[in-house]
C-alpha cells in the first residue's frame, strides 16, 4: 500500500516537474529572485526537493526492504572495531 | 533551462547514483564531486554550485532517512553540532572576506583546503592501517567475538578518549551514541570545524566525520548519520542563499536526485554489512582523491593557467578517484555476502566485515 502511495506521488511530482520546465516556468521563477516574489521561487525549491527527497527517500526504502535488504531493528551495527577503540 | 546552453540531463542520473552511493556509505555532502561535473557538463560555475547545495540537501534527507532506521543518527548530538557549527561558519566566511581584501582568496583557501586534506587524510589511513592490523591478528587467532576484539585496542582514538575524560561541567550524554562529554569541548569542535568549513567551503563529510569519530569518538557508522542529517539544514541554508542570488537550477538537482536515491540507499545499507573501519578506509581515500584534486586546482591557479591540461587532469583525477571508490563499496558489500554464505573470500578482506 505505502508503496503504491509513494509510486503515485512520485509519478505526480514528476509530471508536474516535466509540465513546469517545457512551459518556462521555472525561467520565469528564477526570473523572480530579483524582484518581491522572490520568497515564492525559496519556498517552491526547498519545497520540492524536500517532498522529492522524503518521497523518494520512503519509496527506495520500501523497495530494498522488499527485495529482502529489510532492517527490523533500530540499533546500529556500528561494532567490533569501533566499540574496541573506545576502550 | 538556462538560455543558450544545451545539457544533456540523462548524464545527470549516473551521476547521481555513483556519488549517492559515497554519500550514504561515508556521510560525505558529494558537493566536491557534483560541481565540477556540472562545470564540465556546461553549468556556469555559480549555477553548478548552486544546483549542487540543492540536490545535496534532498539527498541528505534520503541518507538520514534511511541511517534513523539503521539506528545511526544522534538527533541531539546533531542538533547541537549544527548550532556550534553555524557559528564557526559565520567566522570562517568573515575570514574568507578578510582575505578577498588581500587578493589572495582562490590561492589561500586552496593551500588550506589541501593542508587539511593532507592531515586527515593521512591520518585516517594511519589509523585504519594499525587498527586492521590489530584486527587481522585477532581473526587470525581464530577469536572473532566483539568481546575479544574489543580487548585488542592498544590506543586508537586516543584523544577521543582524553577529550572525554575530562570532566568539565555542564557534561551533555548522548544516548544514542553511547558518549559523555563536555558542552564546552562540543563547541570548540563545533566552532573549530564550522570556521574551516566556511572558509574553505567544504565540510559535509571531509571535516564533521572525521571531528565527530576521532575527536567526540563517536562510532563510525554514527558519524555517517549524524553528519548527513546536519548537512540536510546547512545544505538547505545554502540553497536558500543560492536560490535568492537566482544559481539554482531546480530540474537539475531534481533529476540527479532521482539518481541519488537509489545509490543512496545502496550506501546505507551496506554499513550493515561491513565494519567502521571499511567506511574509514574508505572516506581517506576520498579525502586522498579530493586532495590530489585540490593540488591540481593549485598548481593551475599559481601557473595563471598556461597549463591547457591541468583542468582535465582534475576531472580525471576526481572521476577515476570517484569510479574506483564507488567500485569497492559494491565489490565489498559482495564479499561480504559471499562470506555470509560462508563462501570464501580473501583472507585480508575479512577484518572489513561485520558478522551476521
Amino acid at each position: 500500500m505505502w508503496v503504491v502511495a509513494c509510486i503515485l506521488i512520485c509519478v505526480a511530482i514528476i509530471w508536474h516537474v516535466i509540465d513546469w520546465n517545457s512551459t518556462g516556468m521555472y525561467l520565469e521563477m528564477s526570473g523572480w529572485t530579483k524582484t518581491e516574489k522572490a520568497y515564492l521561487t525559496v519556498l517552491y525549491n526547498l519545497g520540492l526537493m524536500i517532498l522529492w527527497g522524503i518521497t523518494l527517500g520512503l519509496l527506495t526504502k520500501k523497495i530494498t526492504d522488499l527485495v529482502c535488504y529489510k532492517v527490523d531493528v533500530e540499533k546500529s551495527t556500528d561494532d567490533g572495531d569501533n566499540k574496541f577503540n573506545e576502550r | 533551462m538556462i538560455p543558450g546552453i544545451d545539457i544533456n540531463l540523462f548524464f545527470l542520473v549516473p551521476l547521481g547514483l555513483a556519488v549517492g552511493t559515497l554519500s550514504g556509505f561515508v556521510g560525505v555532502g558529494g558537493g566536491f564531486v557534483i560541481t565540477p561535473t556540472l562545470i564540465t557538463l556546461g553549468f556556469p560555475a555559480n549555477y553548478a554550485v548552486g544546483t549542487s547545495l540543492a540536490w545535496v540537501m534532498g539527498n541528505s534527507i534520503i541518507g538520514t532517512l534511511r541511517h534513523r532506521q539503521l539506528g545511526n543518527v544522534d538527533m541531539k548530538l546533531g542538533a547541537l553540532m549544527m548550532i556550534f557549527m553555524m557559528g564557526g561558519v559565520e567566522i570562517g566566511v568573515r575570514l574568507l572576506n578578510w582575505t578577498k581584501g588581500l587578493g589572495l582568496v582562490d590561492a589561500a583557501v586552496l593551500s588550506v583546503l589541501i593542508c587539511i586534506l593532507f592531515i586527515v587524510g593521512l591520518s585516517m589511513f594511519r589509523e585504519a592501517i594499525n587498527t586492521k592490523a590489530k584486527l587481522d591478528t585477532v581473526i587470525d587467532s581464530q577469536v572473532i567475538s566483539s568481546e575479544e576484539i574489543s580487548s585488542a585496542d592498544v590506543g586508537a582514538f586516543l584523544l577521543a578518549r582524553r577529550i572525554k575524560g575530562i570532566n568539565i561541567p555542564p557534561m551533555m550524554h548522548f544516548a544514542q551514541s553511547g558518549v559523555t562529554i563536555s558542552l564546552w569541548f562540543l563547541l570548540i569542535i563545533g566552532l573549530f570545524t564550522g570556521i574551516l568549513s566556511g572558509f574553505i567551503g567544504v565540510g559535509g563529510g571531509f571535516i564533521m566525520v572525521p571531528s565527530l569519530i576521532y575527536l567526540i569518538g563517536v562510532p563510525s557508522f554514527m558519524a555517517v548519520g549524524t553528519d548527513l542529517f546536519q548537512i540536510v539544514f546547512s545544505a538547505a541554508f545554502g540553497s536558500i542563499r543560492h536560490t535568492l542570488s537566482g544559481n539554482v537550477i531546480i530540474f537539475a538537482a531534481f533529476i540527479m536526485l532521482l539518481g541519488s536515491s537509489i545509490g543512496t540507499q545502496f550506501g546505507a545499507l551496506v554499513t550493515r554489512y561491513l565494519r567502521g573501519i571499511a567506511m574509514r578506509y574508505i572516506l581517506a581515500s576520498t579525502i586522498v582523491v579530493a586532495f590530489l584534486g585540490s593540488i591540481l586546482e593549485l598548481v593551475g591557479i599559481l601557473s595563471g593557467g598556461v597549463v591547457p591540461w591541468l583542468q582535465t587532469a582534475v576531472i580525471v583525477v576526481i572521476f577515476g578517484g570517484l569510479g574506483i571508490i564507488t567500485a569497492t563499496i559494491i565489490g565489498l558489500f559482495i564479499a561480504a555476502n559471499l562470506y555470509r554464505n560462508t563462501l570464501r573470500i580473501p583472507r585480508w578482506i575479512e577484518s572489513l566485515l561485520a558478522h551476521d
